[in-house]
């Protein structure tokens, strides 16, 4: 069981970088070891060298004065003396006889050399170990040869219990290192299962309302706000798909039925007056699907991204003043003040049919929504880097809760959608502006009524 | 015609063949030049998506070659850079899809005429019945009388005179009068119509602009 969640736990993230770090941490500091172990034996050689040659220089002197026998009581004091470690002296005359060998274990067999040499000592016993020792021989006068050992012994405890120490915290480490690892893992697995469970249960039940709690302001914590934020933005937009298309089934039904209710009219009566009227209504109602559904490709496209612009220089004044010349006479039918008021000279960069699309569609609300004997109003002035063209009418106006959404597809402010209109006139006034990097807002007129106001990068014309 | 969906071309030859047009169909880019190439006709019309070869490359391809038949360009995208990039390739005039047959009927007939007219000088008088068209002088006269009429009216009744006897329809007044490539969802052009009928009609006895139902206007003699 608890092995089983070890292997499972091994194949995170953690867990892995876990080893890896204790992998290269165990390396790097067998490297040190290694270094500072070379070191520390060089000093330890240079110690004992430099002993050895005061020696010489002691024995020298002492023989000088006290002759061999001088030499021979120094040898015996240092042998009595503890705490100097090993110590072995071998004295030679000049035929080869020793005259005198000292110290347990004692020098092996030594050829003389002028240099300190490295020698194994002769153990005590059959079973006792080995102890190296380092040996200098040197010339008294008379020729004496002496030759002086000193055990090594103490550095290689000094070295042993070095590595000891070494080993202790190396695995104490690794232990420790191990544990934290396992705890990461435990954690960090504990993270992502919550973010493997909350995108399951969208994936396998559709739910998008769940939310990752945030904890703390860790990158998992980061990651929860940014896929709430995420989880968020799909929510609406699917609710906005799902609106659009209850709106379109209304939208598409209304024409539907009349146009059904119209062929079976014709159908029933054989009178070929009826039948024409019928079936003129029947176009009728086939043009007002075809205008939805080419409106809502436009948008589509619009919102999508998908619509490749032709952007040029656009003469807005000339064009503005085409567009009240074009409504003009249809305003005057429906007792409509239509003025305009365009500043000469205003030039915008952008795709001129769209933004003709885009004011046409404003014209055409005012015209269809403002009461008989009111007011439309077309004005465009240049402010600073910008042009502003604003539709405005002392018609009824828009409700301040609704200015916001009227931009959406399929928004209508009278709920049972008497006059005719798709509800994506302003859709499209929003897509098309915002194409040509403009901005729509809606605000009141003056007049009383609405006042939508685009703004569009100016250039100079 | 080059149009890949058989079913819409069949409707289209048998909608054309009723008012006495002979339709050749070929159903993919390859194929329908290679018919442009053998064959002389009044009018090519081109679908834009076709298998094989599009329907730009095509035209392109048969321009190039120095074929001058009017080509009328039908798509399915209809954006404004579609129809500038069609009628670049040497298209005469572009409809979009899905279209009313009506429209497009008018459309065939606009080509028609205007390319059998390609031949004649510029014409400075134009003449439906008693109402006559000075396009020198700017000047309009019916049986006599002059009439006055705005600038964009003068251009409107300019373009029902060339396109005399046929049926134009408000998409085509709209891009030709008022160089705008949308439908406004508005009557904005059947009032500036009206209007001009009311100058040109009123006080004469034999009414020369007529409303086709479904369709659009046509400027005519006999009623």
């Amino acid at each position: 069981m608890f092995f089983a969640r070890i292997a499972e736990l091994s194949a995170t993230t953690p867990v892995r970088l876990t080893l890896g770090f204790l992998s290269l941490f165990t390396l790097g500091s067998l490297l040190v070891f290694g270094y500072l172990n070379h070191q520390l034996s060089a000093a330890l050689r240079g110690q004992v060298d430099a002993m050895l040659r005061d020696q010489q220089s002691i024995f020298a002197l002492q023989q000088q004065e006290h002759g061999i026998s001088g030499v021979y009581r120094l040898i015996e004091n240092d042998l009595e003396q503890k705490g100097n470690g090993v110590r072995a002296y071998r004295i030679l005359d000049r035929s080869g006889k020793v005259l005198l060998e000292a110290g347990s274990p004692s020098l092996p067999e030594l050829t003389f050399k002028p240099r300190i040499q490295e020698v194994r000592l002769v153990p005590e016993a059959e079973d006792a170990a080995v102890e190296r020792a380092r040996v200098l021989g040197f010339k008294l006068p008379g020729e004496v040869t002496v030759f002086v050992g000193v055990g090594m012994q103490q550095s290689a405890e000094l070295q042993a219990g070095l590595w000891r120490a070494f080993v202790e915290s190396e695995v104490l480490i690794i232990l420790l290192g191990l544990v934290v690892g396992y705890w990461l893992a435990k954690r960090f697995r504990g993270q992502v299962e919550a973010f493997n469970q909350l995108t399951m249960k969208i994936v396998n039940a559709g739910d998008l309302s769940s939310r990752m709690p945030v904890k703390g302001n860790d990158e998992f914590a980061v990651l929860a706000a940014n896929m709430n934020a995420m989880l968020g933005r799909i929510e609406k937009l699917v609710q906005g798909m799902r609106q659009v298309g209850d709106n379109i089934a209304h939208d598409i039904r209304t024409p539907l039925t009349r146009l059904r209710a119209d062929v079976e009219v014709a159908l029933q009566d054989g009178d070929p007056e009826t039948c024409r009227a019928s079936l003129e209504r029947v176009l009728d109602e086939v043009e007002c699907m075809h205008t939805i559904v080419n409106s809502l490709l436009a948008l589509g496209q619009a919102e999508a991204g998908g619509m490749r612009l032709k952007s040029k220089a656009v003469d807005l004044s000339a064009l503005l003043a085409e567009l009240g010349e074009l409504y003009g006479p249809s305003a005057e039918d429906n007792e409509l003040e239509l003025e305009s008021h365009v500043a000469a000279d205003l030039a915008v960069h952008g795709d001129k049919q769209l933004l003709a699309q885009a004011f046409s569609n404003l014209l055409d609300n005012a015209i269809k929504y403002v009461p008989a004997g009111g007011r439309v109003l077309l004005s465009a002035v240049r402010k600073g880097k910008q042009v502003e063209i604003v539709v405005e009418d002392n018609g009824p106006g828009i409700p301040a809760e609704m200015r916001e959404k009227i931009f959406e597809r399929f928004t209508r402010i009278d709920p049972s959608r008497t006059l005719a209109g798709s509800g994506l006139g302003l859709a499209l006034v929003k897509a098309f502006v915002e194409l040509n990097q403009g901005r729509v807002r809606i605000g009141e007129s003056t007049l009383g009524g609405a006042a939508f106001h685009i703004t569009l990068p100016a250039i100079s014309a | 015609m080059i149009e890949d969906d058989s079913a819409a071309a069949d409707f289209l030859r048998k909608g054309l063949s009723g008012f006495g047009y002979d339709v050749d169909i070929a159903h993919d880019g390859e194929q329908g030049l290679s018919k442009a190439r053998d064959n002389l006709y009044d009018l090519w019309m081109i679908d834009v998506m076709l298998p094989k070869l599009d329907g730009l490359s095509v035209l392109r391809t048969l321009r190039d070659e120095g074929r001058q038949t009017p080509a009328l360009i039908l798509s399915a995208c209809g954006q404004v850079d579609d129809r500038v990039e069609g009628l670049r390739a040497g298209g005469d005039d572009y409809i979009v899809k899905p279209y009313a047959f009506a429209e497009l009927q008018a459309r065939i007939e606009a080509l028609m005429r205007r390319a059998r007219n390609v031949e004649t000088l510029p014409e400075t008088m134009l003449e439906v019945a008693d109402l006559k068209v000075d396009l020198i002088k700017r000047s309009v006269t019916r049986d006599g009388q002059e009439l006055f009429l705005k600038p964009r009216e003068f251009r409107l009744l300019e373009y029902l005179m060339r396109n005399a006897e046929q049926v134009v329809t408000r998409t085509m007044l709209l891009e030709n009068v008022w160089d705008l490539y949308f439908d406004p969802q508005t009557n904005v052009v059947d009032v500036h119509v009206s209007r001009l009928r009311f100058k040109i009609d009123k006080y004469f006895d034999t009414p020369l602009l007529h409303t086709v139902r479904g369709a659009g206007y046509v400027l005519r003699a006999d009623s």
